[in-house]
């Protein structure tokens, strides 16, 4: 450290001072302190998260943990009327080392970590990434993805202009017509300010081409590039060949033909440098330099000012920033429609376990389906043993009931009430209806172990009410009951498969023994549903 | 300059004339820290480091991102009252939150003490602390590019890195002795006695059976250590493992990458070491160096700061087992017992006058003043060579201890006498009073806390039920009582075990000794660690030692084994007779098995 002599000869230490460091920057302390043995101080920075990147890669990590976990997410979370964020447990992330201690019990064993306990456990999932997630997991092939994926955003379509936007969607000829608007009308107001007679407009439109000519052919002159306007006009490059062109077709008895082009231009061009070499003082070559390109240009004034048509230079009316035209991107909502749907579940003791989240991703995804085709859905959930119950939240309604004989038709009597007349559940109280089908579309989905103790009439007789009701769809699912190796239909599906075309055509059936099965179910609406007024 | 330096300029200004104070008393003391760069941080701010342990531009990984993001969703970290670096100049955060006088506490604390002692205490010498912030940027930049690096990613990166965290606590201790022979001289070294010994065989062998067995046995022992790689154990299992010579099949990213992760736990690891002393010289220093006369605090302050001062104290058990307030009680018995007044000199300086705002500033007029001169050179010397293993068993002896323990047993009477008094006062039962004769011997002070701890208990729950009065003290200090109690029993029964117990808590004990002692080079080609076995701390934890070993494979890329002990049980999961030998074993890194040796 060190230290200053005053003039007695005592030594004082160096005192600290008040010095200014900009916030964060640590290249600078070095400098104002390890040095001088000064201290300084730096005032608060405000805003920032330097944690930021670690937290991301952790999320990243833990969102790497939840493949094959959507059975349970599916199970454990209300994502079919209250889609929105998703919290999944995970097993928190281990960083073991050597240390001395026990085990919770006995001698313990791997992923010991208990999920709820450690923070950061659980994984905070957005319902797009879940959407993405399942559509993975159900394996829904490509022309279905790209179907929700088109109806689940809003449709974008370029309709008309606007003044500002991503220079990606700049609309060139548009732009170029509205500079020459402007320039016209600039030109109305103060005549004074643009080239008053035929010969100065040949001067400018000579300059003009030849700045293009020469910034295509990429040639130079002896005593450098000066006599040229501005290059100021990179926008309109694909059009520069168009306007070259023009002014070399524009004397009709004696256009330049295609093959000629580069050697006439070649021929301006060294005409031109050749002039200005000669003339070093001046910078800028008059029209009547080269004989054929007079004529052209001349002809090509003579026509446009015959047309009425200004022809600006570059130089007298560049681009402005307000002559920008982009294209206008509008969103179109989706049609203005209801539909209801009723969502029938077997609530017996042999539908727990897998076949209860089958369950779930097919209504889901039927829902899902309706949500991008309707502007409104209505949910009515009804589960059913032996009775029917009409439930209001998703948590009762996948609750497993009592196990017992199972038979449905008090249910669908309720679903047609609810649809026909609106009715209340003898049951849970709960009331819902009517939607007529006047103005509501109208939907059911059954999904059951398929064990309907109701007898084959009962079963054709209520699904015939209710198709003619009429409903647009009625999907039919069996689900995960691979027990007895039955490969066919059990009671339910068995009476269904009897019933009249007609009917059928608009029944979709169906089993599921795993997630993989559930797009195949769903995709029978696509064919089946009835369109209204169509 | 942002406009937050017009917002906090006064109370930059002032922090700064305060440091110049404190500066002066310092240096007259014969402290001298690195320059310091006060940086004035929110509370948030300060949380946001705490993954990073406070540095700056630390390399981005995913275990500091889970503790900020728990920090976050748990909203924790509301006030850190100080934190300090060792770096050169050392980083010192002061929280925008505190007061003034608590301003002038930590600087105390922080400046005067802790760099102080990182600046001075040589176990502190191999840290480099000039350049530790532009090694961090460096590291961090090394990191990112391997990340970008599409060949890597941070799959690649992460799978060298987590195994680098895991063993990052064995990075050996100390620095390296300069003329530790290599292993190629001491297996010639060995060799030659071989040679020697089986000269002898042939000589004196020919005499004497018995000698010749006793040579045979030298010879024996000699050649296993000879058939190991290498002779010597290694404890620095990072830096051995990342020589080339050990590891050939190891990308250089990934020894780069462990190079990073060593010489951080490097940098980190004297902090550790010295936590007792670092913690107890601090805290001994934001004290005294607040009460010099070139400081001149006010009254005003000293009251403000009294309760800081005690914070540590102010639960009497604390004096045993924590590093802040146990440090402290060493420091002072050094200064007690070794220091003197040598005496006195004059000091100048300028009093400190409330102005027309009522701020305290420095006045215009200078003024002398005589104080006493401490002599403090054996506190000074063993700051310099002392660390925590060294401090505590050399000072924390029979007469430390006695005086804490008097200290304590004195606070127990007190509260003894203040409890009387309240339950007098508030009409209980007379049974419940002890006071004539006061309770004198360690028992009768044990039964007297034991029939209050019941009363309390009991008064509680009539309490919650009937509405009846709460024994005046609570639960808690009732047990600190009873903890002190024991503390001084166990210290009356055996000194030395009780010594132990405490001493074992501190410098880095609890860090299990863990070595490399084959690599089997000459042999099978697997590795073999070893653990020490420390009965005071037991046998490791079970899943996470597999894990760690797993981790050591990914870094070693061989078959390797952890010998160590295991602790027998019966079917109920009691422990049944002492700790046996035990193996955890890995062959692919993916299963790992045991067996008892």
């Amino acid at each position: 450290m060190t230290k200053r002599k005053t003039k007695n000869g005592v030594e004082t230490p160096i005192r600290s001072s008040f010095t200014f460091v900009a916030p964060n920057d640590d290249s600078l302390i070095p400098i104002l302190a390890a040095g001088s043995g000064k201290s300084s101080i730096t005032p608060p920075s405000r805003g920032g998260d330097k944690t930021g990147r670690d937290r991301e890669r952790y999320k990243e990590r833990q969102k790497g943990k939840l493949k094959g976990k959507i059975g349970d997410i599916i199970g454990d979370n209300p994502i079919i009327t209250r889609p929105g964020k998703i919290n999944v447990p995970v097993p928190p992330e281990k960083e073991p080392i050597w240390r001395p201690g026990r085990d919770q019990s006995g001698k313990g064993g791997p992923g010991k970590g208990k999920p709820g306990q450690d923070a950061g456990d659980y994984v905070e999932m957005d319902f797009e990434e879940f959407l993405e997630m399942f559509f993975a997991e159900i394996g829904l092939p490509n022309m279905l993805k790209k179907m929700f994926a088109q109806t689940l955003v809003k449709t974008h379509k370029r309709r008309g202009l606007t003044n500002n936007g991503p220079k990606s969607r700049m609309d060139k000829r548009a732009t170029a017509i509205a500079r020459l608007r402007r320039a016209s009308s600039m030109k109305n107001s103060r005549p004074e300010d643009f080239v008053p007679d035929f010969a100065e407009k040949c001067q400018s439109v000579f300059e003009a081409y030849t700045f293009w000519a020469y910034s295509k052919a990429g040639a130079e002159t002896a005593n450098g590039s000066v006599m040229f306007p501005e290059p100021v006009m990179v926008l309109i490059d694909s059009e520069v060949q168009d306007y070259l062109r023009s002014v070399e077709l524009a004397d009709e008895s004696n256009p330049v033909i295609e093959a000629d082009v580069d050697d006439f231009r070649k021929d301006v061009l060294e005409t031109l440098v050749k002039y200005l070499d000669e003339n070093p003082e001046t910078t800028v070559a008059p029209y009547t330099v080269h004989a054929a390109l007079q004529r052209h240009i001349e002809s090509y004034v003579f026509v446009k000012e015959r047309d009425g048509e200004i022809i600006p230079s570059t130089l007298e009316v560049p681009f402005h920033k307000t002559d920008m035209r982009f294209s206008r991107i509008e969103e179109k909502d989706d049609p203005d429609s209801k539909a209801m749907v009723a969502l029938v579940l077997d609530r017996s003791g042999s539908m727990d376990g897998d076949p209860i989240i089958i369950a779930k991703a097919y209504f889901f995804i039927c829902v899902m389906f309706l949500k991008t085709k309707y502007k409104e859905v209505a949910i009515v959930m009804i589960s059913h043993d032996g009775q029917e119950y009409l439930w209001k939240t998703e948590e009762e309604f996948f609750k497993i009931g009592a196990s017992g004989g199972t038979v449905a038709v008090p249910a669908w009597e309720l679903v047609y009430n609810i649809a026909e007349f609106g009715a209340r559940s003898k049951t849970t109280g709960n009331s819902a209806g009517p939607y007529p089908a006047a103005t509501w579309n109208r939907y059911m989905f059954h999904a059951t172990d398929g064990d309907l103790f109701d007898g084959e009439d009962a079963i054709r007789q209520w699904f015939t009410k209710i198709i003619t009701a009429p409903f647009n769809y009625v999907g039919y699912l069996e689900c995960g009951t691979s027990w007895g190796g039955r490969s066919g239909y059990s009671l339910g599906g068995q009476a269904l498969q009897g019933l009249p075309a007609a009917v059928k055509a608009h029944l979709g059936m169906a089993k599921a023994n795993s997630l993989k099965d559930v797009p195949d179910a769903f995709k029978q609406i696509l064919d089946k549903d009835r369109q209204k007024g169509a | 300059m942002s406009k937050d330096h017009f917002e906090y300029a006064r109370e930059l200004e002032l922090l700064m004339m305060w440091d110049v104070r404190m500066h002066a008393a310092g240096k007259r003391l014969g402290l001298s820290p690195y320059p310091i760069d006060y940086r004035l941080t929110t509370d948030d701010g300060v949380t946001q480091t705490l993954p990073y342990v406070g540095m700056p531009n630390d390399y981005v990984h995913w275990s500091k991102g889970k503790e900020a993001e728990a920090n976050r969703r748990q909203g924790y970290g509301g006030h850190i009252y100080e934190m300090v670096l060792n770096t050169n100049p050392s980083i010192c955060y002061l929280s925008t939150t505190n007061s003034l006088p608590m301003q002038l506490h930590v600087m105390a604390h922080a400046v005067w003490g802790h760099v102080d002692f990182f600046a001075n205490n040589k176990t502190f010498a191999g840290t480099m602390p000039e350049s530790i912030i532009a090694r961090l940027t460096q590291y961090r930049n090394k990191i990112d590019a391997l990340v970008n690096n599409p060949d890597w990613g941070w799959v690649g990166v992460e799978h060298f890195l987590d195994a680098c965290h895991a063993i990052s606590n064995h990075v050996g201790w100390g620095p390296v002795d300069p003329e530790k022979k290599s292993d190629k001289e001491l297996r010639e070294i060995l060799r030659g006695e071989v040679a020697e010994l089986r000269r002898r065989i042939l000589d004196e062998g020919e005499y004497s059976q018995s000698k010749k067995v006793q040579l045979e046995r030298q010879v024996a022992v000699i050649e296993s250590s000879l058939r190991r790689y290498p002779i010597q154990p290694a404890a620095d299992l990072l830096h051995f493992v990342m020589q080339e010579e050990n590891t050939p099949n190891l990308p250089p990213e990934a020894r780069m990458m462990m190079s990073i992760v060593h010489d951080r736990s490097r940098y980190f690891q004297p902090q550790g070491r010295t936590k007792f002393m670092n913690e107890g010289w601090a805290s001994y220093w934001q004290r005294e160096l607040l009460l010099q006369p070139e400081v001149d605090l006010p009254m005003e302050f000293r009251f403000d700061l009294a309760q800081s001062w005690h914070m540590h104290y102010q639960v009497a058990v604390n004096s045993y087992f924590d590093p802040y307030a146990m440090g402290q009680n060493i420091w002072r018995f050094i200064d007690d017992k070794y220091g003197f007044d040598d005496g006195m000199e004059t000091v100048k300086r300028k009093r400190i006058v409330k102005n027309a705002d009522g701020e305290y500033v420095e006045g215009k007029k200078v003024e002398k003043t005589e104080v006493v001169r401490r002599n403090r050179d054996k506190m000074m010397e063993i700051r310099r060579h002392y660390d925590d293993n060294r401090f505590v068993n050399e000072f924390m002896g029979e007469e430390l201890f006695e005086r804490i323990n008097l200290e304590n047993l004195e606070w127990v009477r007190r509260i003894i006498r203040i409890i009387n008094k309240t339950l007098k006062k508030n009409g209980w039962n007379r049974k419940f009073v002890f006071e004539n004769p006061a309770p004198m011997t360690l028992e009768d002070l044990m039964q007297v806390v034991q029939v209050w701890s019941q009363v309390q208990e009991t008064s509680e729950q009539y309490h919650e039920e009937l509405g009846q009065p709460l024994f005046p003290v609570p639960a808690q200090t009732l047990e600190h009582m009873g903890t002190v109690i024991q503390i001084v029993a166990a210290f009356d029964q055996n000194k030395h075990k009780a010594r132990r117990m405490i001493a074992m808590r501190t410098a880095y004990h609890s860090l299990p000794n863990i070595t490399i002692q084959d690599t089997g080079k000459l042999g099978d080609g697997s590795w073999t660690l070893k653990h020490e076995f420390d009965e005071t701390f037991g046998p490791l934890l079970q899943s996470e030692c597999r894990d760690t070993l797993m981790f050591f494979r990914r870094l070693c890329g061989m078959p390797v084994r952890l010998l160590t002990m295991e602790q027998r049980t019966d079917a109920r999961g009691r422990p049944t007779g002492p700790p046996m030998p035990f193996e955890y074993f890995t062959e692919d890194g993916e299963v790992v098995k045991e067996r008892w040796l």
